[in-house]
């Protein structure tokens, strides 16, 4: 809980105040409090942190984690994939629903791709586990 | 089975914690090394643990937990050490002797060191003591994810999270991901008790209300779980929430009846490591200290 947090050394860099934004970076257990006008950031102990305030304002991105069905003569296996790259917030359901009507015919080794969704927009997904 | 009837070391438990132990004693030199897991997977509770946020520390690099027990299983099968899984050990000896069973039978095998990674168990005791109705739908955040990760079933459609630990966190999101609705996630304390970035990616992105003091009163419903009935012990004013499903998140009791049973103290050769020692956040952690104590381990 009380994890001690150091203060940041940087001096803060003035902002557009009529733009500006808090966000908290979650790209690392750290959890950073960010204020952005969208050019510069403050209280970002990492670029990571810097890059993440100027993306969340314009579109936030997130990883999307689930798992898929493969159905094999044994049964249906449940195989844990991530998708390959982060995708916007706003289509995160949309994903979901389409990694959910996938029915794979075998089990795919941990790091395979997989592709779910339409040929148009499709979205890839990696395989992140073993299945017994 | 096993390849000799003596071990410079036995660990209990194959999650991450036993694993690094295993990797910090061959480093340092130890030759018999037993490693025993009542699954049929090394891994632990990693197995379930399907989202991001491991690794960041030790791997340098954002896995999911299912990929952090894959890379590390890696290190383990570079060592000499023996594993078998599927074994559950039942009772240890002052006398630092395992003894435990697997599909080959019940074995006995004595060792210099004797190392508890048993991890832990959810507590469940708020979920027995609340009042009410013992309908179906009630449900430990950690089984839940067993259920939705492994097994592919979504325990209910409106549910309610007893509790702000990570584990509660991180099934409000994927319970919704699956099209369950997430009414609330209540907590009796005045903050949160698992980490910032997992209330932000579970519960902000979606829009699910955590209610800080919150108090759980009784549970109704008769065949399954109907309402909850509850109270802002800031206001004191009580309502009820329908839903059919409760998660209970209230935290973990580290797993160490093995050493309690035979009325042993750690120490004298018996160590415990990884979450039976305490409740870790952090596999890192986990790992580092795994391997630390594996190092200090002299052969005999
Ligand atoms: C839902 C959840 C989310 C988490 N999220 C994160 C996260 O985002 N990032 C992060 O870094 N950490 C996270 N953690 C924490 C991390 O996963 C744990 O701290 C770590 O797995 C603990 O490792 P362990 O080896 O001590 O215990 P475990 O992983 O529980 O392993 C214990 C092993 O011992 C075995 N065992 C027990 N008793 C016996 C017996 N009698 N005989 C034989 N075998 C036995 C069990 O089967 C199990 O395999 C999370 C944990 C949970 C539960
Ligand atoms: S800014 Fe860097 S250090 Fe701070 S939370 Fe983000 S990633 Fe972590």
């Amino acid at each position: 809980m009380d994890k001690q947090k150091k203060k940041t050394k940087k001096i803060a860099k003035p902002l557009d105040e009529s733009r500006a934004k808090r966000y908290t970076c979650i790209v690392c257990p750290t959890c950073c409090e960010l204020e952005t006008d969208g050019i510069e950031v403050n209280g970002a102990r990492c670029p990571r942190g810097e890059r993440f305030a100027l993306q969340e304002m314009v579109m936030p991105l997130r990883f999307v984690t689930t798992s898929v069905r493969a159905q094999i003569p044994e049964g249906t296996m449940m195989i844990p994939v991530k998708t390959a790259y982060p995708v916007p917030m706003a289509r995160v359901f949309e994903i979901m629903k389409e990694i959910k009507a996938l029915r794979l015919s075998e089990i795919p080794p941990i790091g395979a791709k997989v592709t779910a969704g339409s040929a148009e927009s499709p979205t890839e997904w990696i395989v992140t586990g073993e299945v017994e | 089975m096993t390849t000799h009837d003596h071990y410079n070391l036995i660990i209990i438990g194959g999650g991450p914690s036993g694993m690094s132990v295993a990797v910090g004693a061959a480093e340092a030199g130890l030759k018999r090394i037993l490693l025993l897991e009542r699954h049929p997977r090394l891994g632990g509770i990693l197995n379930q643990c399907i989202h991001l946020g491991f690794g960041l520390s030790y791997f340098k690099e954002e896995l999911t937990g299912t990929e952090y027990a894959f890379r590390y299983k890696k290190n383990l099968e570079e060592t000499c050490t023996e594993v078998i899984t599927g074994s559950f050990v039942h009772k240890l000896t002052p006398q630092k002797q395992v003894a435990f069973v697997c599909p080959e039978g019940e074995f006995v095998i004595p060792a210099d060191h004797v190392v508890l990674a048993t991890g832990c168990r959810e507590r469940t005791r708020e979920m027995l003591t609340t009042p009410g109705t013992r309908p179906a739908g009630i449900f430990t955040a950690g089984l839940a994810q067993e259920m939705v990760n492994i097994h592919g079933l979504l325990p209910g459609k409106n549910a309610v999270i007893i509790g702000s630990g990570d584990i509660g966190l991180i099934m409000a999101r994927r319970m919704t991901l699956e099209g369950a609705r997430v009414l609330a996630v209540m907590e009796i304390l005045d903050h949160l008790s698992g980490l910032v970035r997992n209330k932000i990616q579970c519960l902000d992105d979606f829009g699910i209300p955590l209610y800080l003091r919150h108090e759980i009163l009784e549970i109704l419903g008769k065949n399954r779980v109907e309402a909850v009935r509850y109270r802002d012990n800031a206001t004191g004013e009580v309502k009820e929430l329908s839903c059919d499903t409760l998660l209970y998140s209230v935290g973990l009791i580290p797993e160490r009846d093995l050493l309690i049973d035979a009325g042993i103290e750690p120490g004298n050769g018996y160590y415990v490591s990884g979450n039976a020692d305490y409740v870790h956040d952090l596999v890192d952690r986990v790992t580092r200290d795994g391997e630390r104590l594996g190092r200090s381990l002299s052969g005999s």
